[in-house]
């Protein structure tokens, strides 16, 4: 699978509001009512097409406890775009929101892309959050809003795509810079191999070094 | 039919041969003809004949000078001489007459007229015709000599007379030149011509006319090739064969195939029997003279377009007017020949007049060929000088000699309109051949713009689609090298990224770790030195990568499970990585059954491949646990002790994990190595063995490394537990 650009999406909020359950109906187009609380971080790919160009999502799903915070917190660095999910049925995740862009903007690019996801929109009886609330969070923070149901899968290839064109959109603007993978954007294999020849194994080691340093 | 008409083919190639070879000769031949007619009519007296000559010389000379004064003069002649074969031939041209008519050159009445008469006038005008004419006219001589021979087959003994005739003829006519050559060569000419044309006409006689129509347009083709003189002495026969024609319809021998022309004649003919025969030959004369300057201009016509009508010409099936006339002479003949048995002699007689006037005709077109338009346009008024003069006359001759100009204009006029047609016929047909013909592979479309850029286009497709080829077929050879490819791999079993993120939290860790370091207390620090050192040997194992000496067998499942008991780690468990293990000893398993069962069912490409997956996806879960591992120690502090000893359980557990993916790279190597044994190319897996053991050394390195990205995160927790 090559791929003209990879793109690294981190997934933040409050533990249970359906983080994992976004990652699997975007990835895997199914949902899981049950979910294991998620340890640290874990991780979820697919590949879109925007403007003619394959593109590799890369979507690192942190732990949403508490007591992970320290650790999802180093996974924020080099993420190109963020998901800042709530429940829009439990206020205090929409209380908290705050507090987790601040560690997004803290730890991240300042151009990372965030978008705002109001999940579990199909429990609109259970909704303790309104629309209006969330849009208006949005638009004073600088965010995408979008109303998703990761058990219905309403809005959660928007969500998830919507942010890759934002993404696209500032590499074509020339906010990105393409060739600083702190900005969480790589170049797919093609590219790079095709300057590296086929020392796959040695350019494995040097990635990792390089990450080392 | 066929056979026949092939037959008529050859013999009418043959016949072709003949006329171009009869050509040169020509000079000889005709006097010699031209001496046969005159020997025979000439037995007056030589002396009127040459004041004949002179007279109809100077007619001649006039006519072809001026095309209206010819007429005039041509009439007058005519005139003078008809009044007194009219007479003759009432009496004896009968007879004379049907035999001629047999003998296709329907001129027999005037033959026979002259012969039975000796009218010193006429013979005179066709002898003086004749000389000088003889040079265009030779072929057409031959021919009708030759027809008339064979006619005559069964009396051989006129064509002797005839043959010795010639050195006579030419003495008293005015070609005074090499009588003798003339004589004999003429002689041999005539034999020869004779021959050709007999195999000629032989093969039309025995078919039914129309069937010959073939041999015709090959002798019309020949006819055209060899200039217009032979065309011209078609249209001659042409006429004289309508002249026949209406002669045999006296005789009721013409067939039901004569055409209109023919049947006006006959009418004519009917109406008037005791017609004056050599006025209308007369007539006839002047009439051909005009229809041959117009088919010269025809002819000219045609010629310009030789090239193109050539190729074509098969194609044109419509039958010319000549090729009618001919048909319509082919049937006259067959009768000629049951009827002619008495009049051999005097048909050979008249054959040559014929022949003589033909050359009058003939010489006619050559002199007045500029003025071949004017003559055409004369016609008209020489048919009402004939309608007047004979209508006075009353003779049926005059009337037939104005049917046959009308016939002749028109046939003329009808000659050079098909001509121009059939120029543009071929043209045009021609085009529609080259539009329509069915051009496969678009050849001649490619000629055509051979010239332009189509060696450029085509070799810039070519190159367009061999590049395109090789970009998929290194497209698929990518897709195929991704997918034995340890990297690759590794990146798809979600290897890297939990590397990546084990790198991150390390080195997070490690910041912390420093500044925890400067901010504790320094006895505290001294306290904790023992621990972090201890940790810190704990990850200083040695290098697993350089030496085989611990490959023997191990039990990966029980030696895992226990050092993740004593990890003391809640949410860890080796389960997956024991899981992995599992199914890579499974599908290592098959390889090998495989092997052993059908030689080639795996092929080496294959067994490489299983062996960088399991190498891949065992490092990656490795890396992930490690990863987890270092999460959850860093979550779970409180509930351990000694992180000492989780460091050393985790640098076995390490130890385990590179033990395995040696003793695995080693397994598939020597499965590699069965298979290639059996292969035909054992050598062809020397770099696949090379390749599994140099990635079982990358993953083993991955191990190591994320093992130990663990150390600042156990040091963290180390520190933060105090």
């Amino acid at each position: 699978m090559s791929y003209a650009y990879l793109f690294k999406y981190i997934i933040i909020g409050d533990t249970g509001v359906g983080k994992s359950c976004l990652l699997l109906q975007f990835t895997d187009k199914r949902f899981q009512p049950v979910h294991d609380l998620t340890i640290g971080v874990e991780f979820g790919a697919r590949m879109i097409t925007i403007d003619g160009k394959q593109i590799k999502l890369q979507i690192w799903d942190t732990a949403g406890q508490e007591s992970f915070r320290s650790i999802t917190r180093s996974y924020y660095r080099g993420a190109a775009g963020a998901l800042l999910v709530y429940d829009i049925t439990r206020r205090d995740t929409f209380n908290h929101l705050t507090t987790w862009l601040e560690d997004a903007r803290q730890h991240s690019s300042s151009n990372m892309v965030i978008m705002l996801i109001g999940n579990k929109s199909d429990l609109e009886a259970r909704r303790d959050v309104k629309k209006e609330e969330g849009e208006a969070f949005a638009r004073e923070h600088g965010l995408i809003f979008m109303e998703t149901s990761a058990k219905t899968a309403a809005n959660v290839e928007e969500a998830f795509i919507n942010t890759a064109k934002e993404i696209y959109q500032k590499i074509q603007d020339g906010v990105f810079d393409i060739n600083n993978e702190s900005n969480g954007i790589k170049l797919g294999p093609q590219q790079s191999r095709s300057q590296g020849g086929m020392n796959q194994a040695g350019g494995g080691g040097d990635s990792q070094s390089g990450g080392c340093c | 039919m066929s056979d026949t008409d092939e037959d008529a083919f050859a013999s009418a190639d043959e016949g072709d041969v003949s006329t171009s070879i009869d050509k040169p000769k020509p000079t000889l031949q005709k006097p010699d003809e031209s001496g046969d007619s005159s020997d025979k009519l000439n037995v007056q007296s030589q002396s009127d004949i040459k004041k004949n000559i002179d007279q109809s010389e100077g007619a001649i000379s006039k006519t072809s000078d001026q095309s209206q004064g010819k007429k005039s003069d041509q009439s007058q002649g005519k005139k003078s001489s008809p009044k007194s074969d009219s007479a003759v031939s009432q009496t004896k041209g009968k007879k004379g007459r049907n035999k001629k008519s047999k003998n296709k050159k329907g001129k027999g009445n005037d033959a026979i007229e002259k012969e039975t008469e000796k009218e010193e006038n006429k013979h005179v005008a066709e002898s003086e015709t004749k000389s000088p004419r003889s040079d265009n006219l030779d072929t057409n001589i031959c021919e009708n000599v030759e027809s008339v021979k064979e006619d005559i087959k069964d009396n051989e003994i006129t064509e002797s007379t005839t043959d010795s005739n010639p050195t006579d003829k030419i003495d008293d006519s005015e070609d005074k030149t090499d009588k003798i050559n003339l004589k004999d060569d003429g002689q041999e000419a005539k034999e020869n011509i004779s021959s050709d044309l007999q195999e000629l006409l032989s093969p039309q006689k025995e078919e039914i006319p129309r069937d010959t129509t073939p041999t015709r347009k090959i002798q019309r083709r020949s006819v055209k090739e060899d200039g217009g003189d032979i065309e011209h002495s078609e249209k001659e026969e042409n006429i004289l064969e309508r002249l026949s024609g209406a002669a045999t319809s006296f005789d009721t021998t013409h067939t039901d195939v004569e055409e209109n022309v023919l049947d006006k004649l006959s009418g004519a003919a009917n109406a008037k029997e005791k017609s004056g025969g050599w006025g209308w030959g007369w007539g006839g004369s002047i009439l051909s003279t005009a229809a041959t300057s117009v088919s010269t201009f025809t002819n000219q016509l045609e010629e310009g377009f030789s090239t193109v009508l050539e190729t074509v010409e098969s194609s044109l099936g419509v039958p010319d007017p000549d090729e009618i006339a001919r048909i319509q002479k082919a049937k006259n003949e067959s009768p000629v020949n049951e009827d002619s048995n008495g009049a051999v002699s005097s048909t050979s007689d008249a054959d040559e007049e014929n022949e003589e006037e033909e050359d009058v005709v003939a010489k006619q077109p050559e002199k007045a060929a500029p003025v071949e338009e004017d003559k055409a346009a004369a016609k008209p008024e020489k048919e009402k000088d004939n309608d007047d003069w004979f209508g006075s006359w009353g003779l049926s001759s005059i009337n037939k000699v104005v049917e046959k100009t009308v016939n002749t204009v028109e046939k003329t006029g009808m000659t050079l309109v098909s001509g121009s047609i059939d120029v543009l016929e071929t043209v045009g047909k021609k085009t529609y051949d080259v539009v329509t013909k069915p051009d496969p592979g678009l050849k001649k479309t490619r000629q055509m713009l051979d010239g332009g850029d189509k060696p450029n286009l085509s070799s810039m497709l070519r190159q367009a689609k061999d590049e395109n080829e090789q970009r998929s077929k290194m497209e698929e050879e990518d897709a195929e090298a991704r997918q034995a490819h340890f990297g690759t791999l590794f990146d798809e079993y979600k290897g890297l990224v939990h590397l990546e993120a084990l790198e991150m939290l390390s080195n997070q860790c490690e910041v912390k770790v420093q500044s925890l370091l400067g901010a504790l207390p320094q006895d505290k620090i001294s306290s904790l030195k023992p621990d972090l050192i201890a940790i810190k040997e704990a990850f200083e194992i040695e290098d697993l990568d350089d030496d085989d000496e611990d490959m023997d067998e191990h039990d990966f499942e029980q030696i895992l499970s226990e050092h993740f008991s004593e990890l003391h780690i809640d949410g860890v468990s080796p389960s997956k990585l024991i899981n992995v293990q599992k199914n890579i000893r499974d599908g290592l398993e098959g390889c090998a059954q495989s092997e052993e069962e059908d030689a080639v069912n795996k092929d080496c490409k294959e067994i490489h491949k299983v062996g960088i997956q399991a190498l891949a996806e065992l490092t990656a879960r490795s890396v992930e646990q490690f990863k987890k591992i270092g999460e959850l120690a860093l979550l779970h502090k409180d509930n351990v002790t000694n992180f000492t000893v989780r460091a050393k359980t985790i640098a076995n557990v390490t130890r385990a994990l590179c033990t395995e993916v040696g003793i695995l790279s080693v397994k598939f190597s020597q499965t590699l190595n069965t298979a290639a044994n059996k292969s035909d190319n054992p050598d062809s897996v020397n770099p696949l063995i090379t390749n599994i053991y140099l990635e079982a050394t990358n993953s083993s390195t991955y191990i190591q490394d994320a093992f130990q990205l663990l150390l600042p995160i156990l040091q963290q927790a180390t520190l933060e537990k105090e």
